[in-house]
């Protein structure tokens, strides 16, 4: 088993039972912000990842103790 | 043939001219403020009669297709001193494209202290006494007027707070259940509607399968075909049916950009309970809606009815704008207070943003507590009845920061923001900044860039396609939302236009015309003496650090002063 790590994740959207699920998540280590949707079996297209608060590319690598929050995306009338 | 139709208030006349042909393709915001800006003094006291008022559907406006009817509202406006537009779903744009009318221009004052409807039909207009309706809501306006008129007619009303000459009025159109809850709401065109003593038009059901001259009808019926399946299938618009705007809240709560208790931090956990997800919930759960189409025709249905626990209807539509800026931004993290303030809102006729901001600062100046929702119910009784507090809450945000001497007050222009907080959202700090409407999000909202918003760069950029981008789509009459459906096939508009009116313009020619009415309106504002130094985020905003991140707005002036230059 490769090295993993701990992320704090909220999803705003239907997860695990629930409408917004919040919690610790383990993941692997090397785990891209658009890896972390397929790891987690988000398949709803144009999600938004949020790293510390930030928009970031799906490229982007997760590191220990990020605050990862998964949303849809929107835009206010 | 298309009309302009003038409505002379000092004359009580009223009279169609042939639309001139240098305004054959301009339409909505881009016809509204090339009128105002061809007729209206820009020196003028825009509440007096050499004002004047403007209201243009879309280009492609009068048929059912989805989405593409929205009315623009134009004049000078008395909050911000410069030039206005604003627009609002509702069914008076598609009524008045049915008609053949392009725009109305309402001019003057009258020369009595009476009040006065418009009753438009085809080729038809009068003006008729209205003292029997002044000092009434729009929902009892507009019940009233609907079952004179019949319940298919479409009706543009003011409310208490336009008679008042208010700067926080709008201009309230009914939606297809006879509602007026479509407001065109920002920079207080129903004051300027006030002024002229003009509590609504009426705009009458012209009949069964009216509709605007379409050059190709064939080609206009594929070209809505095909776009009436993208708005079907497309899953950034089946989003807004689901949860409306309200899902913003979420996204800009943890972005850090949301304005709490008057723009002084960006993030709270008391916002989860007015998360769009919760608030989807809550209406599911009461027997509510949480969509509905704001007007007839639109298969996108972000709109939604709040109802209470009995399942009673209590307002619509419950938008991110509203629940920010009367909710989180005044520390109220309740649905059911921000939805009696919305519908107090409705029924005074008012801009639910500039109101909330001005409330907002109020609280910070200490005249209300922040949190207190009664206090803010009386804020609206005293604004209906004509007390000092709600005329001072009725000036706007920036009025009423000068008056209690509150320095955080988030505005360009003399506008409010809305929620989104530039500190944080650079790229709409952008907008706020550089566009001639004052800080209006739908003038060229950047949220759902895939970019990291708090960081500076390329949000100028970001900002101008987003301006342009809009400018299109309000000359269109198309509703923002529409905007991934309409771009699907990049040839839709021209197709669209070409089976419209038999002419080609290309999207090239679309950013031109786009360009050229927000060139117009700067003009328009820098004579009426609103110089580069009005195009600036307040001070304090670049150097006052929000909370969670510690943000600034850090873009620099000649930054945002170069964003026009380039074709």
């Amino acid at each position: 088993m490769g090295e993993r790590l701990t992320i704090r994740l909220e999803v705003y959207l239907p997860f695990r039972g629930q409408s917004h699920w919040r919690g610790t998540q383990e993941i692997p280590a090397g785990t891209t912000a658009e890896g972390l949707l397929s790891f987690l079996g988000l398949e709803e297209p144009d999600l938004v990842v949020l790293v510390n608060g930030r928009g970031v590319s799906g490229a982007t690598l997760l590191k220990q103790g990020d605050e990862v929050a998964v949303l849809r995306r929107a835009e206010g009338g | 043939m298309d009309q302009i139709l003038r409505i002379d208030m000092r004359q009580g006349t009223c009279r169609f001219d042939p639309l001139p042909e240098p305004y054959r393709l301009l339409g909505g915001r881009a016809l509204t403020s090339r009128i105002v800006s061809d007729e209206v003094d820009p020196g003028c006291d825009p509440l007096g009669p050499s004002n004047k008022l403007v209201l243009a559907p879309g280009l492609i406006a009068g048929t059912v297709l989805s989405s593409s009817s929205r009315i623009s509202a134009g004049a000078k406006s008395p909050l911000t001193g410069g030039i206005k537009e604003s627009n609002a779903g509702g069914n008076t744009g598609w009524r008045l494209a049915q008609h053949g009318i392009r725009a109305v221009v309402i001019s003057g004052q009258p020369q009595d202290d009476h009040w006065w409807i418009a009753v438009i039909g085809k080729g038809t207009c009068r003006l008729e006494p209205a003292d029997d309706l002044v000092g009434l809501g729009t929902y009892e306006t507009a019940a009233r007027l609907l079952a004179r008129f019949g319940a298919k007619a479409a009706v543009a009303v003011i409310g208490p707070a336009g008679e008042q000459l208010m700067n926080v009025a709008g201009i309230a159109n009914t939606d297809p259940e006879g509602r007026p809850t479509r407001i065109c709401a920002r920079g207080g065109l129903g004051a300027v509607m006030g002024s002229k003593r003009l509590k609504a038009l009426v705009v009458l059901d012209p009949g069964v399968g009216a509709m605007p001259e379409i050059a190709d009808l064939a080609l206009w019926r594929a070209e809505s075909k095909a776009y009436l399946k993208e708005v079907a299938v497309n899953k950034a618009i089946e989003r807004y049916r689901k949860f409306g705007t309200a899902s913003t809240l979420e996204v800009v709560n943890r972005l850090g950009g949301l304005p709490i208790r008057n723009f002084s931090r960006g993030s709270d956990p008391a916002t989860e309970s007015i998360t769009g997800i919760r608030m989807a919930e809550e209406i599911q759960a009461r027997g509510g809606q949480t969509s509905h189409s704001c007007m007839t025709g639109c298969a996108i249905q972000c709109s939604n009815v709040w109802v209470d626990r009995e399942g009673n209807e209590v307002a619509t539509s419950m938008e991110f704008e509203t629940n920010t800026l009367l909710g989180a931004n005044l520390e109220i993290f309740d649905l059911d207070a921000i939805a009696r303030f919305l519908y107090q809102c409705n029924d005074l006729g008012i801009d639910t943003i500039e109101t909330g901001g001005a409330i907002g600062v109020a609280m910070e100046g200490g005249l209300l507590p922040f949190g207190d929702v009664e206090a803010v119910m009386n804020v609206f009784a005293e604004m209906r009845r004509g007390g000092l507090l709600g005329k001072l809450i009725g000036a706007g945000a920036a009025t009423v920061g000068r008056v209690l001497g509150v320095r955080r007050v988030a505005a360009v222009k003399g506008q409010v923001m809305a929620a989104y907080d530039p500190r944080v959202i650079k790229g709409n700090g952008v907008t706020y900044a550089t566009s001639p409407m004052g800080a209006d999000h739908t003038a060229g909202n950047t949220i759902g860039a895939r970019v990291d918003h708090l960081d500076p760069a390329g949000k100028v950029e970001l900002s101008r396609e987003a301006q342009i981008n809009t400018a299109i789509m309000d000359m269109l009459g198309f509703c923002s939302f529409s905007r991934s459906a309409v771009v699907a096939s990049p040839e839709r508009l021209s197709v669209l236009l070409k089976a419209r009116f038999g002419e080609e313009l290309s999207e090239e020619a679309l950013r031109k015309l786009a360009l050229e009415t927000i060139r117009t309106e700067i003009a328009f504002n820098r004579r009426a003496g609103l110089g580069p130094a009005t195009d600036r985020l307040p001070e304090w905003m670049r150097t006052e650090p929000l909370p969670p991140h510690g943000a600034v707005f850090d873009i620099p002036d000649e930054e945002l002063d170069r964003i026009w230059e380039s074709d």
